[in-house]
């Protein structure tokens, strides 16, 4: 990793930490006096001892190995450094972080061995499938998790994402999105299955790995509810942007500004025609699926009337596609705005509000009852599987009472009471497949031949073809059982390119099938529920894991 | 249809038999489809196949068969019109091809238009449902479910409710097959519906390093393991799919060769005819295959004679003719309808496309259709005559010619169960088939 050689010590005797850097003013000292101070530095302050470089995930770690390197050859004080030893320093260093980062992203996505054994781990099974409903699949680190911090704690750590929170080598390997570095206008060069390649890989990545389970559950519900398919026309270009900058940043945030923002992307204006909305000849694409999914639902209380008065409002707003403007960004085009005067659900908007007339429609639709029930329920069935009248009702007063809020109505589902205690919810392809993964503790690189897989489940992601974003539920679902039955068998024989489990550092060697059990389902191998299951494993660890992953337990959380 | 309850083999049987025994001898020892020549126990045919074809997104019938004879069509669609067939003015080749005095056929559908005059393919125009949301997902809900508006409260599909109101001759678990990625609307309801992308996807893959040779061994496994659980029918789900990995076991779809010459196009609906053209020869007991064409929501550059619509007109004829031509005779035991959730407005939007209107055109192909006519009440284009904000309107319910094939086609009487609360009393009145 780093034993290759560092620049030539010239100094003598052990240098001293922490002592301020000699340099003179040449360029290539400036740099290394910037690399010193950057990095050298903040590593020596850690001052840990020096451990096997990089085995560990906690980054400062390896800036300690890295100092220490530094520090046992190279002296502090008096140091000169050539523009030549900067460069080659730079160039070991370079070469060091290009050959063990593979490595280190690995150790780091995956947690070191758990259970070897049978360890006496008793959790609450309300605990479990409290996680397993809130994150894509509960894992031991992540009841351990819960456990320490307690639940109201938890929820609120997961309900303020923070980037810099996520573990450093997760953060290093989301860096490296070409789609996510590029503007939609100019990501023309790469061909559409590509970005939706790297779409999905980004998306699974984040779901298997990310600290910030509730964040990634709600990006999913939003990616359905603002369903943009990436079939039609240029979408595809301005998924990534719409996915970053709206869905994921806002997805916590208040309902009516994420709706905003939507309705500005360019991404949904071109997806659902708003882009050719102009005055004299309305598209009423946007319009319709505004109401009838977007917000107030198909028998939210709007009329046909109402479809083309909201068409009428939103004339103008388009997509910037002008000579020397900043192309592909939203533009208000008042010539195309028709600024009658409009009715709109029973309310007047009066002639000349511009912009103005969208805002208010907007603002009018997000904080209507209709939208306020129609939302709750959709996250009662994706959290819990289906929406009971009274859960629905309450949530959708703290709806309306917080302005939208959707943290708050969240706070309030999740510590309900009911939450877990609804009948078992049928996974979807996606979320069987992270669950999968999380459970055995996979590596993976989340790249086509496991996104083949999520295709022949069903569920390839941004690629269903309608509005209203994929279904829920069983009746939708279950043809594709034997899909499912065949990825678990691929995860665990390891025939899945790019992703493999290490089944016996996992739980050891077999006889293990209760180690297995217990760190699937986290929950004692003898509960009655998978007393049945327990019976029936056999073969090699391999084929036992399969079998669990296969089997009618793991369908649903 | 009469029904043939016992299991001697009848003189028609017999030479079928023979002849399709021949025929397979014929293609060769590769096919794998002559080894199962002879039907297996308990498929023995009740009426047609079924199948069903959903062009998703709303297909613009008037540009699909045009009211050529219609002023007000070429005034509304100034850019879009398809040139009628005596327009002199512009090349044969985009001309629409003459069917009657009023109706001609979009000039990419021409692979179809052999079939039409054979008598093979039906069309009716100006239908519809009573789905007057023009919402894609309420209407498209409202067809597959068999229902006058969305909001009835029916909930399972008109193909479930069919084959539920016959009895289930044999245990075929390929009864009911889907090639789309998820189970449609129309199949919901039953247990026992499957959903394929291809065919030869349908195996337990096993590999080396997973140290099971035997699949059967893992099959009995999942079979018990699947057999306690009773939510929403998955426990019957996994019964079946394990069923139909035995019956496919048998069969080797990647090797099929259609017959009679024909080409499939390499488009999805192209594959996916070609593997229920497949499935039928193979006579393991399939009764219906739902699948579907999408993009037909054409807001904007919809394209008259070429482009975005005609692309698909395209692929859609093609796909037809093939299947056609490929099930030759057996095509007298077939029966296929091609539906769409609503037509589109007759005028075109500044985009040089159509948005959501009302009546659309259906397609019935088969051996059993009067076909060689265009089925229609024609409800005119002229303002008066078009339903608001100037769709055209639904003169024939699509219940009626579902009803029909369901009834003279499929063999099974009980429409008011297939069908509830439609009007019967117009039952059989359009003769389409």
């Amino acid at each position: 990793m780093y034993s290759t050689e560092p620049p030539a010590y010239k100094g003598r005797g052990r240098p001293k930490l922490g002592s301020p850097l000699r340099v003179g003013g040449g360029r290539g000292e400036r740099f290394s006096r910037f690399i010193f101070s950057k990095f050298i530095n903040r590593g020596v302050q850690h001052g840990k001892d020096v451990k096997p470089p990089c085995l560990h995930p906690n980054s400062h770690v390896c800036r300690t190995t890295l100092v220490a390197h530094f520090s046992a050859r190279a002296g502090w004080r008096k140091v000169k450094l050539s523009r030549r030893e900067c460069l080659r320093f730079a160039l070991v260093a370079g070469a060091g972080i290009v050959a063990g980062c593979q490595p280190m992203l690995r150790r780091a996505m995956a947690p070191p061995p758990l259970v070897t054994g049978l360890p006496a781990r008793k959790h609450l099974p309300a605990d479990v499938l409290w996680l397993n409903r809130v994150t894509f699949g509960v894992t031991l680190t992540e009841l351990d998790r819960l456990a320490e911090m307690g639940k109201i704690a938890y929820l609120e750590q997961q309900l303020h994402p923070n980037e810099m929170g996520e573990q450093w080598l997760v953060r290093l390997r989301l860096r490296g999105f070409e789609i996510f570095q590029t503007a939609p206008a100019e990501l023309g060069d790469l061909p559409v299955p590509e970005v939706l390649r790297q779409l999905q890989q980004h998306a699974i990545l984040r779901a298997v790995y990310s600290r910030y389970q509730l964040h990634e559950r709600m990006v999913d519900f939003w990616r359905d509810h603002f369903n943009v398919a990436a079939s039609k026309g240029l979408c595809a270009y301005y998924l990534p942007q719409y996915e970053r900058d709206v869905l994921r940043k806002l997805a916590l945030g208040r309902f009516p500004d994420l709706l905003k923002a939507t309705a500005r992307s360019p991404a949904m204006l071109l997806y659902l025609d708003n882009y050719r909305n102009r005055r004299g000849v309305p598209n009423e694409n946007y319009a319709r699926e505004l109401m009838e999914l977007h917000t107030l639902g198909v028998h939210g209380g709007y009329t046909q009337r109402d479809v083309q008065e909201v068409a009428r409002c939103f004339t103008g707003w388009t997509v910037e596609e002008r000579f020397l403007r900043p192309r592909g960004t939203f533009r208000f085009d008042p010539a195309q705005h028709d600024d009658g005067e409009k009715r709109v659900l029973e309310r007047h908007i009066p002639a000349g509000g511009g912009e103005n007339d969208g805002e208010r429609v907007l603002e009018m639709l997000a904080m209507h009852p209709s939208t306020a029930k129609h939302l709750c329920k959709k996250l009662c069935v994706h959290f819990m599987g289906h929406a009971p009248d009274a859960t629905v009702h309450r949530l959708s007063e703290v709806y309306l009472s917080t302005g939208g809020d959707i943290s708050e109505v969240l706070r309030e589902l999740l510590l309900s009471e009911e939450f877990v205690q609804s009948p078992p919810a049928f996974k979807r392809p996606f979320d069987y497949m992270v669950s999968a993964l999380r459970a055995l503790y996979a590596l993976t690189d989340g790249n086509r031949p496991l996104q083949e897989h999520l295709e022949k489940m069903g569920q390839p992601l941004y690629r269903w073809p309608l509005p209203d974003g994929y279904p829920h539920g069983e009746e939708a679902w279950k043809g594709t059982l034997l899909a499912r039955w065949n990825f678990a068998i691929a995860l665990c024989a390891n025939a899945i390119n790019g992703t493999r489990v290490d089944l016996p550092a996992l739980v050891g060697k077999p006889p293990a099938s209760d180690a297995l059990l217990q760190t699937v389902f986290c929950l004692p191998p003898d509960a009655p529920s998978l007393r049945s299951l327990r019976e029936r494993l056999h073969g090699t660890l391999a084929q036992q894991a399969a079998l669990i992953l296969a089997s009618p337990q793991f369908q649903w959380r | 249809m009469k029904q043939t309850d016992n299991h001697l083999l009848t003189r028609r049987q017999i030479v079928l038999g023979g002849v399709s025994a021949a025929l397979g001898w014929l293609l060769g020892g590769n096919s794998a489809l002559a080894q199962i020549a002879v039907k297996p126990p308990g498929t023995e045919r009740r009426g047609d196949v079924l199948v069903c074809l959903f062009l998703r997104g709303g297909a613009d019938g008037l540009n699909m068969v045009v009211p050529y004879a219609e002023d007000a069509y070429y005034r509304n669609r100034p850019s879009l019109a398809i040139p009628a067939p005596n327009d002199r003015r512009r090349p044969a080749n985009e001309r629409a091809l003459l069917l009657n005095d009023l109706f001609a056929l979009h000039p990419a559908l021409r692979p179809l238009y052999p079939l039409y005059a054979e008598g093979k393919l039906a069309i009716v125009h100006a239908c519809g449902s009573a789905e007057r949301s023009r919402s894609h997902f309420e209407a498209m809900s409202a067809m597959e479910r068999g229902v006058a508006e969305a909001k009835a409260s029916i909930g399972n599909g008109w193909i479930a409710r069919h084959l539920l109101s016959v009895p289930r001759k044999g245990s075929s678990p390929l009864r009911a097959v889907a090639f789309s990625n998820v189970l449609p609307e129309s199949l919901r309801g039953i247990t026992d519906a499957v959903v394929l992308q291809t065919l030869s996807d349908f195996r337990l893959a096993m590999p080396k390093s997973m140290g099971i040779t035997q699949a059967e061994e893992l099959q009995h496994t999942l079979r018990e393991m699947y057999a306690g659980v009773d939510r929403h029918g998955v426990d019957q789900t996994a019964r079946d799919t394990l069923q139909v990995l035995q019956t496919l076991q048998r069969v080797d779809p990647s090797r099929y060769r259609p017959a009679g010459g024909a080409v499939y196009p390499d488009s999805e609906l192209g594959r996916g005819l070609k593997q229920v053209a497949a499935l039928i020869k193979a006579q393991v007991g399939l009764e219906v295959a739902c699948l579907d064409k999408g993009g037909w929501d054409t807001h904007v550059a919809q394209g008259g004679t070429a482009g975005w619509m005609p692309a698909n007109l395209t692929d859609l004829a093609r796909s037809l003719a093939a299947f056609a031509t490929d099930m030759g005779g057996a095509m007298r035991h077939i029966t296929l309808i091609a539906m769409t959730e609503f037509g589109r407005r007759v005028r075109e939007n500044s985009g040089l496309g159509t948005d959501h209107g009302r009546a659309g055109v259906m397609l019935v192909l088969g051996g059993g259709v009067r076909g060689g006519q265009v089925y229609a009440r024609w409800p005119g284009l002229e303002p008066h005559q078009l339903e608001d904000p100037g769709d055209l309107r639904v003169t024939t319910d699509y219940r009626e010619v579902l009803a029909e094939v369901v009834w003279k086609r499929l063999g099974n009487p009980h429409i008011a169960r297939v069908f509830p609360g439609a009007n019967l009393r117009r039952l059989g009145v359009l003769g389409l088939v």
